[in-house]
């Protein structure tokens, strides 16, 4: 497969902006890229999105092919598989990667289907092995219990999806110089078997999961959606976002919007506390990004003390009323 | 003049009495009619062999009204004394009246034998029988309407029995009295008749003049005899349970008391356990008309007396509505048994623990039918609590009962260090070593376990243990209702227990210890069962083990679990284990070995939640703290939970108290 | 409606991490003892889908999944769950194929099984996380596809599917045949049931072998495991103890504030 060369990310807006995910693509992009020596381009599919070439080529692309139609206005799982296919195909990248977001985790698999590719979902860490110069990919497993290292000896493109909020994005650099390829969608809305009809935006109280500096979690020992609202009002007291696990959400304790885990949010705040969670594995797979873990947790043995800077062994009831108190203390000060 | 009396004496048509043979018929009548409500329900074989001979050794202990006495190992309350003795004396009374009259009647037609001695000593037991009868119907009417226990829910039947057996007594003295005063001469014998003679006195003596009076008083004690009889035969009183009892008593249980039914034919099934009264056996349903509304097993039921709605008079008295409301042609549509009639939580709030059973004078069989509405709900309408689904999840994904999102221990963790024979791997063993899930699974449980086997292996019993394999023995599934999974369970144990060549089996949980004994028979898994407490027993009685210290504790008391207690009967060989330990004497609970308080683990319970009502395991708690004691000891993993929470419950501040398993007092005061 | 339930057998995932072990040379999970495998929870929430169908509409739901002998269990959870039958596609090795080379053979036992409406998957697995199954199978079968489902619903013959998004969900349409991945936001799913059990006790599992269907088994995976390991997690955690427990509470705030944490 000679012919297959190159480093390819497929970029992600969102309201006509770059998200996050898109710069941490780029900048691993372009680590393989300078090992392989190859290029870095980008494929950015949407409607009116010309203007955001530039920006890829900051973030470190050397190429971005731009494929903008209305039909791309917002992703669509059937427009966007078959675009990217069609614009993989003529450009035969011999990587591509995209983010584990929802755009990737949908488009990802299917375009691998289609280019008869090797796909790695979910990767913390990528690289270049020096001597075969396949793209190893390393993915927790088991619900983050143990890490595999993949490659993908023979197919082509070597496919990963990558966590957000595990890789580092460049320094943003106007001058750096690139070139602009427009390409045709070559498609038409007949192509859209499963149609959007509605999006729901839940609402969601406060600051965002994804860009709060403190998270405070409550997991299923909270007990009750009544007894949730402790834990919202020490994140009220600490400017921080409230999340909660997948088991206090199956049970009704708190909204599935705030999940914070492996098939939840993923998130990376300063300072992450966890309250009357056990530390579920697939729990920590959200939130092990964070700089500092407090937990809070009755039972001494819990698996979230392993993983926790500060902890107290206590039953959150007692904990908490004079946790909030002294820091609204020490906040006023 | 012969020292005898003339029967019908002043009385013309007096042999209409005989009409009175007829009373059979109205009585059989009666029975027949509850009878065919009865056989509304399916069937079920209560001939076994064996039945007569229990009968009539059961008898014998009624009729000195054991139970009701409290004769033998176990007393009753006061309060229990007194109903007990009340029942004797009008039940006794009227045995005596009813003799005495029979034999009147033999006199008259069969053989003349009242003259002399004989007449005296029958007039007197006559006298007797009349005021023990009379005392006991005064001290039930003092009980049910100046005492008025919360036991007793008083209905009209109530008021109506005891005015008519009172009138009866009253009615048949002063007829006595009447006949003697009227007799001229008065023959001084009648002063055997003492009361009579006593009353004869105050009216005075040889007035003839009281001849139409004494006439008139006869006519009324016939009919109110008469007019008694047509009331309870029609409105089936409550003192039918003079012929019904026996009968119940006659085709009580002859299972193990630990031992459920299974559900015939589970494989074929479509639907389980009773969903409407007609689901029951036709026993189950003789039982809520053997029911006399006593009230003791709602006196002894831990739910009840923790504030839950459930009371096991209750539910047997609502059941019997639903029976006639069954028979009744005429209802449209009965309300339904299960949410209507017994609201789901009465059926969940059973803790099994037999309390109600063991104190009911005539063995109606509460836990039976609770289980079979719990078999209803959870195997045909998948209605349990909440808690309760997240167990049966985890007995079906994990194969033991306990959840946890992340459950910290393995089933086999607890053999750490131990160097322990694993089942299997020597042939010569023949005796396993059944832990439990809890014992396996719970830290705090895991430590008696621990300490179990580190005695057993240096008291030289050789066992073999099954480890991280070991499932659940099917209690939990089978006291929540969940038949089938028991079902499944007992089959797979039996399998490798036959594999293993497993013969004897010591258990340290006496749920898991009267599952193996008592169900596995029933699918054909026999073995030797034993509980530690009879092993520890058994080696402290051999020698094998030896004891020294462990005087730490000045005040102990021991907690009878149930499904040791109650439903196997071992009450001797824990207090034997604790009396060979140098420890001071136990000091009993309020409510200990029979009567023993349920710590409100066993049932299912402990998986489940417990809102209403105060918490049982709480007033367990306090029943230990009671008596100053600094230890309680018990022998069972749910106990010992349930007692850890209440003192939890209770803080450090408010109570010295400490449970511990008995298995490790025996570690602490060996030599 | 026939609905096709695709489902897998996974190592418990609840086992505590301290006894999660594995074997670096073989590159596997080691289960530790007594510790039964369950049926993958996500794959569980399909089911439940599949059954909320059958609840509203006539369905018959057939339960597919792949694995060695000991899987039948998860068709026979499924069966006591509620579905009506139960495919098992028994291949000893199957933990040794990728994602491409399980969507083939599951793809060839969903055409033998034939005429169905809706293919249900979990969005993931348990075990390797690796959420391409179901996405797989729907290109092979050239059927659309929609992920991530918190709801599936018929209107007018087709398929209202809610698909769970970072902020929401999009309500999305789709005519049948489809695929749906589940996602737990689907709710709780629902216990065996007695008669379920009973039932699934009568229901015999259509046992096929990879030949049966068709399917070959590619020489070469497209992505080949080269290592597996456990990631070393090396902090201290400080367990703040003071008198009480209020003072801990604010032991705890006052270390935060000296850590310039908070």
């Amino acid at each position: 497969m000679a012919e297959c060369k190159g480093v390819m990310i497929c970029a992600e807006l969102a309201d006509k902006k770059l998200c996050a995910i898109t710069t941490e693509l780029l900048g691993i992009g372009r680590i393989l890229a300078d090992d392989l020596g190859e290029e870095l381009s980008v494929l950015l599919m949407g409607s009116e999105v010309n203007a955001l070439s530039q920006e890829h080529i900051a973030c470190g692309a050397d190429k971005v092919y731009v494929v903008d139609d209305p039909l791309l206005e917002s992703f669509n799982s059937d427009a966007y598989t078959e675009v990217a296919a069609n614009i993989c195909r003529q450009v035969s990248p011999s990587i591509m990667l995209l983010g584990q977001t929802d755009m990737g985790r949908d488009l990802a698999p299917r375009l691998a289907a289609r280019l008869g590719g090797g796909l790695a979902m979910d990767c913390i860490d990528l690289s270049i092995d020096p001597e075969t110069k396949l793209m190893l990919q390393t993915r927790p497993v088991f619900g983050g219990n143990a890490n595999a290292e993949m490659i993908t000896r023979n197919a082509r493109p070597q496919m990963a999806t990558i966590r957000p909020k595990t890789m580092s994005a460049l320094e943003k650099d106007d001058s750096r110089q690139g070139e602009v390829v427009a390409m045709e969608a070559g498609v038409d809305s007949s192509i859209i078997k499963a149609r959007i009809i509605e999006t729901v935006q839940e609402e969601i109280e406060g600051i965002k999961l994804e860009e709060a500096e403190v998270i405070v979690t409550g997991g299923r020992g909270i007990g009750s959606a009544e007894a949730f609202e402790i834990v919202r009002e020490l994140a009220n007291v600490l400017s921080a976002a409230t999340g909660a696990t997948r088991a206090a959400c199956d049970e009704g304790m708190a909204p599935a919007t705030i999940q914070v885990g492996q098939t939840g949010k993923i998130v990376g705040p300063n300072l992450y506390i966890a309250i009357a969670l056990s530390g579920a594995v697939q729990h920590l797979a959200g939130c092990s990004g964070s700089k500092h873990i407090v937990a809070i947790n009755t039972d001494p043995d819990a698996h979230i003390f392993k993983v926790s800077e500060f902890g107290i062994v206590a039953d959150y009831k007692e904990v908490l009323p004079p946790l909030i108190e002294k820091c609204k203390a020490l906040m006023a000060e | 003049m012969e020292i005898s009396r003339e029967v019908f004496w002043n009385i013309e048509y007096g042999l209409l009495v005989y009409v009175g043979l007829l009373l059979p018929l109205l009585i059989g009548y009666a029975i027949y009619r509850r009878y065919s409500l009865w056989q509304l329900g399916k069937a079920e074989d209560r001939f076994e062999q064996g039945r007569i001979k229990a009968f009539i050794t059961e008898a014998i202990g009624i009729l000195l009204h054991k139970r009701l006495l409290g004769i033998g190992p176990l007393p009753v309350s006061p309060r229990e004394l007194y109903a007990g003795a009340m029942h004797f004396l009008i039940f006794w009374g009227i045995v005596l009246l009813l003799v005495v009259t029979a034999l009147v009647a033999v006199h008259d037609h069969v053989v003349k034998f009242m003259h002399g001695t004989p007449y005296l000593v029958i007039s007197f037991l006559g006298e007797l029988g009349g005021i023990l009868a009379l005392a006991g119907i005064i001290m039930a009417g003092v009980r049910r309407y100046v005492q008025r226990p919360d036991k007793l829910d008083s209905k009209l039947d109530d008021a109506v029995t005891l005015v008519l057996l009172f009138l009866l007594i009253v009615t048949g003295f002063v007829l006595e009295a009447l006949r003697i005063s009227a007799t001229v001469p008065t023959p001084e014998w009648e002063r055997w008749s003492f009361i009579g003679f006593g009353i004869a006195s105050v009216l005075g003596m040889e007035k003839v003049s009281l001849l139409p009076w004494h006439k008139g008083v006869w006519w009324f004690h016939v009919i109110i005899f008469y007019g008694a009889a047509i009331y309870f035969c029609l409105s089936w009183s409550k003192l039918f349970h003079i012929i019904i009892s026996p009968v119940n008593i006659f085709f009580r249980s002859l299972r193990p008391k630990g031992a459920l039914v299974p559900i015939e034919g589970i494989e074929e099934a479509e639907s389980f356990g009773a969903e409407g009264i007609k689901d029951f056996t036709w026993k189950q349903l003789l039982d809520l008309d053997a029911c006399s509304n006593c009230g003791r097993c709602q006196d002894n039921c831990p739910a009840y007396l923790s504030g839950k709605p459930l009371s096991p008079k209750k539910l047997i008295q609502d059941m019997k509505i639903s029976m006639e409301a069954a028979g009744n042609v005429h209802e449209e549509e009965p309300r339904a048994l299960i949410g209507e009639v017994i609201p789901d939580d009465d059926i969940w709030s059973c803790t099994t623990c037999r309390a109600c059973q063991e104190v009911c004078p005539v063995y109606v069989e509460h836990i039976d039918k609770i289980i079979e509405m719990r078999r209803n709900l959870t195997l045909t309408q998948s209605r349990m609590p909440e808690a309760l689904e997240a167990m049966v999840g985890n007995l079906f994904s994990r194969g033991h009962p306990w959840t946890g999102a992340q459950f910290i221990r393995l089933r086999g963790d607890w053999m750490e260090g131990l160097d322990l024979n694993m089942l299997g791997e020597k042939k010569e063993i023949d005796t396993l070593f059944w832990v439990g899930c809890t014992g396996a699974l719970a830290d705090r449980n895991a430590e008696v376990t621990r300490s179990l086997a580190r005695i057993l292996k240096s008291a030289g019993v050789e066992f073999a243990v099954i480890g991280a394999e070991e499932p659940c023995c099917g209690d939990p599934s089978r006291r929540i209702g969940f038949e089938i999974l028991f079902h499944e369970q007992v089959q797979q144990n039996i399998e490798t227990f036959r594999k293993n060549n497993v013969k004897r089996i010591i258990t340290a949980c006496p749920h898991c210890f009267n599952t193996i004994k008592n169900e596995y028979p029933q699918y054909g898994g026999e073995f030797e069962v034993l509980h530690h407490t009879q092993v520890l027993a058994d080696l402290l009685r051999n020698g094998k083990l030896k004891t020294g210290g462990g005087g730490e504790f000045k005040r102990i008391t021991y907690h009878d679990p149930c499904y040791l207690g109650r439903h196997n009967n071992i009450y001797s060989e824990p207090r034997y284990v604790l009396d060979r330990l140098a420890l001071p004497d136990v000091i009993e609970m309020s409510r200990f070995g029979r009567h023993a308080r349920c710590c409100g683990g066993g049932g299912g319970r402990i998986w489940m939640e417990e809102p209403v009502g105060t918490k049982i395991n709480r007033m367990r708690t306090d029943d230990a703290i009671e008596t100053g004691a600094e230890l309680v000891i018990t022998a069972c993993p749910f106990c010992l939970q349930m007692f850890e929470e209440g003192i939890g419950a209770k803080g450090p501040d408010n109570t010295a108290l400490t449970a511990l398993d008995i298995v490790e007092v025996v570690e602490k005061g060996l030599a | 409606m026939n609905i096709i339930v695709c489902i897998k057998q996974v190592p418990d995932p609840e086992i505590p991490p301290v006894k999660f072990q594995i074997d670096p040379e073989g590159k596997k999970v080691i289960p530790p003892d007594g510790v039964t495998p369950v049926i993958s929870v996500f794959d569980e929430r399909a089911v439940e889908a599949a059954l909320k169908l059958k609840d509203k509409y006539k369905a018959k739901v057939t339960a597919l999944t792949l694995g060695p002998d000991s899987a039948k269990a998860v068709i026979r959870h499924a069966l006591a769950m509620g579905v009506d039958a139960g495919v098992h596609i028994q291949y000893e090795a199957a933990g040794e194929l990728d994602s491409f080379g399980t969507a083939h053979v599951l793809m060839k036992a969903i055409e033998k099984i034939g005429d169905y409406s809706l293919v249900l998957c979990g969005r993931q697995a348990a075990d390797w996380d690796a959420g391409q199954v179901g996405l797989l199978i729907a290109e092979n079968l050239g059927i659309p596809v929609v992920t991530v489902a918190k709801k599936v619903d018929l209107q007018d013959d087709k398929l209202r599917v809610e698909s769970v998004i970072q902020d929401g969900y999009h309500v999305m349409e789709v005519s049948m045949p489809a695929l749906v991945t589940v996602s737990s936001e689907i709710g709780l799913s629902r216990l065996p049931t007695g008669i379920g059990i009973v039932k699934a006790a009568r229901v015999k599992i259509e046992n096929l072998s990879v030949e049966d269907i068709g399917a070959d088994i590619p020489e070469a995976r497209c992505t080949e495991l080269i290592k597996l390991y456990v990631p070393v997690r090396d902090i201290q955690c400080q367990i703040i103890e003071a008198d009480t427990v209020q003072e801990s509470a604010e032991e705890l705030a006052v270390r935060l504030r000296e850590a310039k944490i908070i």
